[in-house]
């Protein structure tokens, strides 16, 4: 095989061999290639961080259930929830008034009212009407049901509790279409004025 | 005759040779280059950064690069703080942000059983949920998911985020406990 018929001769690689300069050459131009073929791969990111602390310590209630009622047991350590147990008996309406009472204890007015987040076995009550009243008596429907239906799972507006003001629940015009066990889950949600912070408590029905 | 002779020589010669490199090396000399790096530090103002929200609550420290958020909760309740602090873009670029978490303390403790859970929302202008980090308790212990949220992308324009906090206590907790988490908020 001649030299010709080679990309390259072999006079040349003698050149490079005898050529101290161009060895040198050869030798950095390798180098440079071997070191943007590894730089080409390694990636930098700069960013900085932050400080976000949260210092979260559980406070003395804003307001506290109390019951004097045979229906409601209150739970909690400050009695911050209740579950309220009624008959609702079938097609005889039945009232119960006071089952449960809310007491505030802030120092500002807050917002409250009752909504539904869940319920079991609803369509046996035909009425139902769960409202709240102050002192004065003046009334406010929160949770309304009408032929099994949830009518009213909110009120429009909430009531402004004044500082050591306290609410009385009632269960009014409770009626059912057959006997068996409902659960109406609700939840208090309380509201300091002009803040989107709130404050839930839950408080359960049993219609039996 | 001749030729070993001169291979002999050649061998000696190494071996004097790498006797010799020992006997460096030994002698612990480092050998380095260097190279020139030269930067310049400047303090500039931040871009992104913490503002008051709507809820930030009184006793609270807000400032454009640490927030200090006094977030009380109460016992056997859920409470929800829907603006606790704002994310502030003033850029006119989009920056990358994420939430991450660095320490909670107490843990390990019976007081964490006080506690239910606690998370963290990252809303956009919208309210709509980019990322959320929720801690979690089980047997007096903190866990978290995920330790580090994905980097979502806050537009320029004096954009503003908001962190959401919804904090849940045990059925039994009891007053004057309390929970300390510290997070990191990377931008890029």
């Amino acid at each position: 095989m001649s030299n010709r018929s080679l990309p390259f001769s072999f006079s040349s690689l003698e050149t490079i061999k005898d050529n101290y300069i161009l060895r040198k050459v050869l030798f950095n131009v390798i180098l440079i290639v071997f070191f943007f073929a590894i730089i080409s791969n390694v990636t930098a990111e700069s960013y900085c961080s932050f400080m976000l602390k949260t210092l979260t310590p559980i406070s003395q209630p804003l307001l506290v259930l109390d019951s004097n009622s045979t229906y409601t047991l209150l739970k909690g350590k400050y009695n911050t929830s209740a579950l309220v147990t009624v008959q609702a008996t079938v097609s005889i309406p039945s009232n119960y008034s006071d089952v449960l009472r809310i007491i505030s204890s802030y120092p500002g007015s807050l917002e409250v009212n009752l909504e539904v987040y869940s319920y079991n076995n609803l369509t046996r009550i035909s009425n139902a009407t769960i409202r709240l009243r102050n002192s004065t008596n003046s009334i406010f429907d929160q949770i309304i049901v009408k032929n099994g239906n949830l009518t009213q799972s909110k009120p429009n507006i909430p009531y402004e509790l004044s500082p050591s003001e306290t609410l009385y629940i009632d269960v009014i015009n409770l009626q059912a279409n057959a006997t068996g066990t409902t659960y109406v889950y609700t939840r208090l949600r309380i509201r300091i004025p002009n803040k989107t912070t709130f404050i839930l408590y839950t408080i359960t029905f049993k219609f039996t | 005759m001749k030729i070993e002779k001169i291979k002999l020589a050649k061998s000696l010669k190494m071996a004097l040779l790498l006797v010799s490199s020992l006997l460096i090396a030994s002698v612990s000399a480092a050998v380095y280059n260097s190279l020139t790096l030269k930067s310049q530090v400047s303090i500039q103002t931040q871009t992104v950064q913490f503002t008051n929200g709507a809820d930030t609550p009184s006793g609270s420290t807000v400032n454009p690069t640490y927030c200090v958020l006094s977030l009380s909760c109460y016992p056997n309740s859920t409470t929800t703080y829907e603006k606790a602090v704002n994310i502030t873009n003033t850029d006119t670029s989009p920056h990358d942000i994420r939430l991450r978490h660095v320490s909670i303390s107490p843990n390990g403790t019976s007081d964490v059983g006080n506690f239910t859970s606690i998370t963290f929302y990252l809303l956009d202008a919208s309210g709509n949920q980019q990322a959320s980090m929720t801690y979690t308790t089980s047997n007096n212990t903190w866990s978290v998911s995920p330790s580090e949220t994905s980097y979502v992308s806050i537009p320029g324009g004096s954009t503003n985020w908001t962190i959401k906090v919804v904090i849940v206590t045990s059925e039994n907790a009891q007053a004057n406990i309390s929970c300390n988490i510290e997070m990191a908020l990377d931008v890029k």
